[in-house]
């Protein structure tokens, strides 16, 4: 008798991103892992199969149903593949037997990139960490054993989380957008910014900010001097950050589970010293980190999907009306994001065979740069992913961070 | 390890520029001589690729399913006793189909050359009609003068929308659509006219170009802004 397909649903933020992606805006991220050798592509594509057994709904194939794209569970297993091409290309996880997610490799780096739609940054890092950790096993260094996953992994947070009856959140109005050209398509440039995290540290402690506080406001006022030195028509900067919610619910899933908050300057209102856009950010993260105004978010989402009228249109007039209605409602109203995935550590182990570990956010026409953070031993990674030739924002950011004496070195993908 | 003089940021060996203000960097050697592997391949743009390969699958499906139709409807023609013209008029009209596919999957990479090649094919598609019946009767009178008049507009839309692609697209791309529709209704009815009655006196085009020509002017100088001076004046005069 054949045997009954596994399938899953599509998580709540997920739902959205198969119907936006196109070939530029690919929702597709990259978490990268260099070691100090190089990688022995057939010991890693035998570690792949190994760990995908432990993360069943990663194993899946993208299906569609009438009204709602769906994962189906599939028996075939993903294939490594050598890194030729730019980082978070898209990826045509639409079609027959394509996983919406890749595992690179290139000389001494492993690179998974999954599609937004199936997980966050939270997801793919334990996803890398698994892999790792059975490569180096299988290579022979003694590491520690996997954990057999629990149903938990695969829910659906943000209906578990679903409070009914709040009201909904603020609307936010459109924001400022960077005026630069796109570049070609199929171009993904990333510039990367290697900074040692006790120097940032030290220096985010002396304005009391976190780290996260600290980057946000320099980014922030790097915008301002960008604009305040263009003299361009003034808009509220707005910066898109999301926020890991399992730290806020008591969750382990593996599938999305964030929200983004937005803390927003206008800068009609005058020139905001450094100070005060920390105080402001500080202020407005104690405002918003906390489970009443997250509940407003995840109650504002989850009631759209709910909705018996949404739930009604078929696939394919979703497919069409989404990507307007994400870019009115979505990027139109941002400038620009920053993710930070936090500190990443490995089994004590393998920490000395990996070199570092790096964040790139994925592309987007409506913010045509994006930031990636991560912090690996002790270095943090600060990576600019962006659509446009134009370097000017990363130029002023990283100029800023030597102005507070911090050294910075700069890679990048650019030619 | 080399620095940008400019950034103050440090950068690999043997980078030329500094990625982020492109100020060229001293060559320093590496003292320490220690092997760096490069961190990311030379990128392949995997994208004119990819869509090519899509293209040409659309693109082939499609043929194939053209030379079926043309196969039926010569079947058709040979079995039973259909009338000739509506097979004819069959096969010219999917013929060019195949060629409209052919210009709107963007094989043809230029703009102009791909409107150029819309024209030439209705120019043919209508030939081919008209001539199903074994004389040419309105090609050469209606349809090749009413093809050549809409691509001039087109052709002038284009140049004027390159001209002020930088400008604000909701000011000018109505006002250039209301100029072409209203020359486009002049030139039709001054067509239609000549070959009816062999003498031109423009009626219901008249109205059509009187109203969205001063549509288009009034929303290009409210672009513009009106002078000083008659600015002046209406604040003075209409003042609340």
């Amino acid at each position: 008798m054949k045997q009954k397909k596994e399938w899953y649903r599509l998580d709540n933020a997920g739902k959205l991103y198969p119907s936006i992606t196109s070939t530029r805006v690919s929702t597709v991220f990259r978490l990268s892992a260099t070691l100090y050798n190089n990688i022995d592509s057939k010991v890693l594509q035998i570690a792949l199969n190994n760990i995908i057994e432990y993360f069943p709904y990663f194993k899946v194939n993208l299906k569609r149903g009438l009204f709602w794209y769906y994962f189906e569970h599939t028996e075939k297993y993903p294939k490594v593949q050598k890194e030729t091409y730019y980082p978070c290309m898209f990826m045509f996880y639409k079609n027959k037997n394509s996983f919406p997610f890749r595992v690179l490799y290139y000389n001494n780096r492993i690179s998974v990139e999954f599609s937004h739609s199936i997980t966050d940054g939270v997801g793919a890092i334990n996803f890398l960490k698994s892999l790792l950790v059975e490569y180096f096993n299988l290579l022979g260094i003694n590491t520690d054993s996997h954990k057999i996953p629990s149903k938990e992994e695969a829910e659906d947070a943000f209906k578990k989380y679903y409070v009914k009856n709040v009201p909904n959140p603020p609307k936010l109005k459109k924001a400022f957008h960077f005026p630069f050209k796109l570049n070609s398509k199929g171009e993904y440039y990333i510039i990367t910014g290697i900074i040692p995290m006790d120097i940032l540290l030290s220096t985010a402690k002396k304005y009391n900010a976190s780290l996260t506080q600290f980057l946000l406001a320099l980014y922030f006022d790097t915008i301002q001097d960008f604009i305040k030195s263009n003299n361009f028509k003034l808009l509220p900067v707005v910066i898109n950050l999301p926020v890991n919610l399992r730290s806020i619910y008591p969750s382990n899933t593996m599938r999305n589970f964030f929200i983004s908050v937005t803390p927003q300057i206008d800068f009609r209102l005058g020139t905001y010293s450094f100070e005060e856009i920390v105080n402001y950010i500080r202020n407005y993260m104690q405002l918003t980190l906390n489970k009443k105004y997250i509940n407003q978010h995840i109650h504002h989402n989850v009631k759209r999907e709910k909705s018996i009228f949404i739930r009604l249109i078929p696939l394919f007039l979703k497919n069409l009306m989404m990507p307007t209605i994400y870019s009115k409602y979505g990027e139109r109203n941002y400038t620009t994001g920053i993710s930070n995935l936090g500190l990443i550590t490995l089994p004590k182990s393998i920490e000395d065979l990996v070199e570092r570990i790096e964040f790139y956010p994925p592309p987007s026409i409506g913010n045509i740069i994006k930031v990636g953070t991560i912090g690996y031993k002790d270095n943090i990674y600060i990576s600019f992913g962006s659509l446009t030739k134009t370097t000017t924002i990363e130029k002023i950011f990283f100029r800023k961070i030597r102005k507070m004496n911090i050294p910075v070195k700069i890679e990048t993908n650019r030619e | 390890m080399p620095y940008c003089p400019k950034c103050g940021v440090e950068v690999d060996y043997k980078i030329t520029n500094c990625p982020l203000c492109t100020f060229p960097i001293p060559d320093i050697p590496d003292e320490n001589n220690n092997f760096k592997v490069s961190k990311f391949p030379r990128p392949e743009n995997k994208y004119y690729e990819t869509i090519l390969k899509i293209k040409n699958q659309i693109f082939f499906t499609l043929s194939i399913l053209i030379f079926c139709a043309v196969l039926i409807l010569i079947t058709i023609n040979s079995i039973i006793d259909a009338h000739p013209l509506a097979i004819n008029y069959s096969i010219i009209s999917v013929v060019a189909a195949w060629f409209y596919i052919f210009i709107f999957l963007g094989y043809i990479s230029s703009l102009y050359y791909s409107i150029l090649g819309i024209g030439i094919v209705t120019m043919f598609l209508t030939l081919g009609i008209d001539y199903v019946d074994g004389r040419i009767n309105w090609f050469f009178s209606y349809a090749l003068p009413v093809i050549i008049l809409a691509l001039a507009i087109i052709y002038l839309f284009l140049y004027l929308y390159n001209r002020s692609k930088f400008l604000n697209k909701f000011i000018f791309i109505p006002s250039y659509l209301f100029i072409g529709i209203s020359l486009l209704s002049v030139g039709l009815e001054c067509i239609l006219d000549y070959q009816a009655k062999k003498s031109i006196s423009l009626s219901w085009s008249l109205i059509v170009f009187i109203v969205l020509i001063s549509i288009a002017v009034l929303l290009i100088s409210l672009y513009y802004k009106l002078p000083d001076i008659i600015k002046e004046k209406i604040k003075r005069k209409l003042h609340i």
